[in-house]
């Protein structure tokens, strides 16, 4: 799910980003010694207060030239990065999550106080999700063993701290 | 061809310094992906910084979810209200070992430390979204800026380029979405300084 970043590459870049993640997700999957994996299929809610999805209105006008055999309608109201369907991606109803979280026991907060707090509606799906601090330190190591030097100062500030 | 790019020095104050070095060095390219480093590095001032802030709890805290049952992490995040807005986003992420609870997004903001306000409302996130703060306190914060821009920069500096010999690619303005694009930005670097070559 791209994040403030405005470019026309950007799904592109996604794509194939993801085709790497789920990479090493499953290459993980077979390495016993790992506590915590560097890359995490977790399963993600983003709620909305309103519906913004397709309704019966949008399908209305549906025209031949609109539909594209990858995608299905391209005037999908969905970002592009939602047809994909190794992210399982869902446009549900609170109650229809509500009643899928009986089998998934996802811990969320209850149906009660996502109604009271004016959620209406929102998107599941299953991103991998990366453990950047121990990747980059991953990745930092395996290019040390190669004999390269990276250096990681920098003398512009970009806090991080633990207290 | 193995090359020691250790300049042992804290960092470049110019492009023109960061060629020079690599020219020294015996390097064919350059990728300048040093973040929102390029606004003062290139100049650019389209490339600001969207802050953001978070604060990390253990992955095992404490939880407020009444049904014992419900077992598995989840990330939660929403932009619409009442919990979050556009630039007060509200969110949890398990990674690795902890809960990352979120956050903002301040374009232009510089403040590199969270404040008393701000980390009470952080608090008040973890709490909506699932942990119990009256048991679990937080483990570590952090506060970091987003290189935002109108689009991402991602082009080859002919200018540079050709005065130098170095071929160099600025590749930098991704917003929120390293970790999104990282493998998809890589592959086309190599291809556009592939073309590059090609072209010469």
């Amino acid at each position: 799910m791209p994040y403030k970043c405005q470019d026309k590459r950007v799904d592109k870049w996604s794509r194939e980003t993801l085709d790497e993640l789920l990479h090493l997700s499953s290459l993980e999957k077979e390495e016993s010694d790992l506590t915590r994996p560097l890359v995490e299929i977790v399963p993600t809610l983003y709620l909305t207060n309103s519906h913004r999805g397709p309704t019966v209105e949008d399908f209305k006008y549906f025209e031949a030239k609109d539909y594209c055999a990858e995608v299905g309608n391209k005037k999908s109201l969905f970002p592009e990065w939602t047809k994909d369907p190794r992210l399982a991606f869902q446009h549900l109803t609170i109650e229809m999550l509500e009643w899928q979280n009986h089998v998934l026991k996802l811990k969320l907060p209850s149906i009660d106080v996502l109604k009271d707090a004016g959620y209406s509606n929102g998107w599941l799906f299953r991103p991998p999700i990366v453990d950047s601090p121990n990747m980059l330190m991953v990745r930092n190591e395996s290019q040390s063993a190669t004999c390269h030097h990276v250096q990681r100062t920098t003398r512009f500030v970009n806090s991080s701290f633990v207290f | 061809m193995t090359i020691d790019v250790d300049v042992g020095m804290e960092g470049y104050e110019s492009m023109a310094e960061m060629v020079d070095d690599a020219t020294e060095k015996g390097c064919d390219a350059l990728v300048n992906c040093t973040g929102l480093g390029s606004s003062k590095l290139c100049n650019d001032d389209t490339l600001i910084g969207g802050r953001g802030i978070l604060l990390h709890y253990e992955r095992n805290c404490a939880r407020n979810i009444d049904d014992d049952s419900m077992e598995h992490d989840a990330a939660i995040l929403t932009e619409d209200g009442p919990w979050g807005s556009s630039t007060n986003p509200v969110y949890i992420i398990p990674r690795g070992d902890v809960n990352v609870v979120g956050g903002t997004y301040y374009e232009g903001g510089t403040e590199t430390t969270l404040t008393d306000d701000e980390r009470k409302r952080l608090v008040q996130n973890a709490s909506i979204l699932g942990i119990d703060t009256t048991a679990a306190s937080p483990v570590g914060e952090w506060a970091g800026f987003r290189p935002v821009r109108k689009t991402a920069k991602m082009e080859i500096d002919e200018e540079l380029s050709v005065k130098s010999g170095v071929k160099v690619l600025h590749s930098y303005g991704y917003g929120g979405s390293g970790w999104t694009v990282y493998t998809g930005v890589a592959k086309d670097s190599v291809k556009m300084l592939g073309l590059n070559k090609d072209a010469n």
